[in-house]
């Protein structure tokens, strides 16, 4: 794209944002064509949270004076919701923080370290990775049971705390770090773990950020498993209490339905915008992959 | 290689340092993996020729191949198979074209690009059970969707979710809300390692934009596509909380009305944990897998085939 100043002097400054403008025009019109079916839902939802009761939903025309925290509060005295939004973070906190030290550690051995069987090991990564997780419900649901663990914190946390594709992530970020950094490394006389805590971690924020934007997004919402691996509501983690509210206990309470479910988008909406700007560069390696 | 005393150290003893470095940095991971995926994946092989149930897993019977008979021969398990891939045949085109669309709209200097990305990013980080209650009011009786699309394009005046075939083109369309943000992320990345000076020499040549999108950005972000195009493949062919939590609202069974919204997973989900049989739920779950494996080869075929000529 030309730039102003090389094409000439003649128009005035602000002719010249027209002309830009002009010319983005149907970018811009694609994004806010977009953007607004995109956020209309979201748009309803957090207003539907605050109106005065579920019967100013199908008016038209609402007063904006009698929006309120209600729903909120009435959501929390009347269900468990505090406790589940309690469980989540307990839950995906700790999947996420294993996974990032356990897949990142493991990355680093497929990607720069020569030992035997390190073929095979990718093979496997790669394989579960591609391998559909629904083939785990009843085998991890059976598991689960016969080490009595239903119930429990330990069968929401324990059986998802690695993952193929974060390891495989890391592998393809750290495949890519020159050789002379190990050199480098070497004469400054650090052995291979010493590198991979002073060298190889420091440089890998990027990819470190987007396995945890990931790993937090896929666990938080995870809804499958915890369905099944916990029946006890004092266990119930924010997706599935979620789905009794609005299933069972509260259908008619749409105002108060709807304050939960922005209670339970609000912590991944916030994960993303604080680790996103390193987020889509590293998709750069795993489109290469 | 410099020739400092640490390098010079004997290539043997260094090998053997590599490998107790990489058994110490790979063996939490490679044992936790192993228990939780290598093994129960393994289990689900040998359960699905397996007779039990989930009120007594311990208690099992050797079928043979009885299980598989039993769910290829169910009419739900092949409606739900019809399903999740109309499902993928609607989706994937239609998302792959809008996060194109969408990524090169991105890709300009325009302002707001950051607030945007963010916006189309949020349906795919949002729970898709929270997703699919927002929709159930949105479309249902008294939805202000059903509302204003009922008036305007004479669409049902009723909840969408509990009739045919709008309950399941309401699957369709939240698929498609949903995924399109993550593959416009992935085009951006894609299109933000094309270099700028590609572009700017075509234009300078006097090619428009519609050719230079046609000509160059398209041939050059092909290993992209093949991404998207796999990824979604492999993802509309595992659909399951949507379709659950919209069918199942006011207590009807999942994949209603009828079985027109019922996926394979919905299927597999059903057959284990309703109807507490551990067994074909596990035959199921393995051809739900063979279909996804497929159809991933057949895609990836397909477009070779289409690129080439």
């Amino acid at each position: 794209m030309m730039t102003p100043t090389t094409v000439g002097t003649r128009g005035t400054s602000r002719n010249w944002a027209l002309v830009r403008w002009a010319q983005h025009a149907p970018a811009y019109l694609v994004l806010v064509v977009a953007g607004a079916i995109v956020l209309w839902p979201f748009v309803w939802t957090l207003y539907a949270s605050f109106v005065a009761s579920d019967l100013d939903l199908a008016r038209s025309v609402v007063s904006l004076d009698a929006m309120s925290f209600g729903h909120y509060r009435d959501i929390v005295g009347t269900s468990q919701i505090g406790r589940w939004f309690g469980n989540s973070v307990i839950v995906t906190v700790a999947i996420v923080g294993a996974n990032l030290a356990l897949n990142t550690m493991a990355g680093y051995a497929l990607a720069r370290l020569r030992f035997p069987g390190r073929g095979l090991v990718m093979g496997i990564v790669v394989g579960t990775m591609m391998m559909p997780p629904q083939i785990l419900f009843v085998p991890l649901y059976t598991m689960i049971v016969s080490w009595g663990w239903l119930n429990t914190y330990w069968a929401l946390i324990i059986p998802f705390i690695v993952n193929p594709f974060g390891a495989f992530l890391m592998r393809q970020f750290f495949v890519e770090l020159p050789q002379e950094l190990d050199d480098a490394g070497r004469v400054d006389g650090l052995g291979r773990i010493g590198f991979f805590f002073r060298i190889a971690l420091p440089v890998s924020a990027p990819a470190i950020a987007t396995q945890a934007i990931l790993l937090f997004v896929w666990n938080w919402n995870s809804f499958v498993f915890p369905s099944v691996l916990v029946t006890k509501p004092e266990m119930f983690t924010l997706p599935v209490g979620i789905y009794q509210i609005t299933h069972t206990a509260f259908t008619n309470h749409v105002a108060q339905s709807m304050a939960g479910v922005i209670l339970t988008m609000v912590p991944t909406l916030i994960v993303f915008v604080l680790f996103q700007r390193r987020f889509v560069g590293a998709f750069t390696g795993v489109a290469k992959g | 290689m410099s020739a400092s005393s640490a390098l010079a150290a004997p290539r043997r003893q260094r090998r053997r340092g590599e490998a107790a470095a990489a058994l110490v940095l790979l063996a939490p991971f490679a044992v936790l993996l192993a228990i939780f995926t290598v093994y129960p994946a393994l289990k689900a092989v040998r359960d699905s020729f397996r007779e039990f149930s989930a009120l007594n897993p311990a208690i099992t019977e050797w079928v043979g191949i009885e299980q598989y008979q039993r769910v290829l021969a169910d009419p739900a398990f092949k409606r739900a198979i019809l399903n999740s891939m109309l499902l993928m045949v609607v989706a994937v085109p239609c998302q792959t074209f809008f996060a194109l669309l969408l990524a090169n709209a991105l890709n300009t200097r325009i302002r707001a690009r950051g607030f945007f990305r963010t916006v189309f990013f949020m349906p795919y980080i949002t729970s898709p059970v929270a997703v699919g209650a927002v929709m159930v009011y949105l479309f249902g009786p008294t939805g202000g969707l059903t509302r204003v699309l009922h008036s305007w394009f004479g669409m049902p005046s009723s909840a969408w979710y509990s009739q045919t075939p709008w309950a399941f083109i309401l699957v369709a369309l939240i698929m498609i809300w949903t995924q399109t943000g993550f593959y416009t992320i992935i085009y951006l990345a894609g299109l933000q390692s094309v270099p700028a000076e590609v572009h700017e020499a075509a234009s300078l040549d006097g090619a428009n934009s519609w050719t230079i999108l046609r000509r160059i950005t398209l041939p050059l972000l092909r290993p992209t596509t093949a991404l998207v195009l796999l990824m979604g493949t492999i993802v509309s062919l595992q659909v399951f909380e949507q379709p659950y939590v919209l069918s199942t609202t006011g207590g009807a069974l999942p994949g209603s009305p009828g079985d027109s919204t019922l996926t394979m997973v919905m299927y597999l989900y059903a057959e284990a944990f309703r109807y507490q049989r551990l067994g074909s739920a596990s035959a199921a779950a393995l051809v739900v897998m063979a279909v996804i494996v497929v159809f991933s080869i057949l895609q990836a075929v397909a477009r070779r085939r289409l690129f080439r000529s």
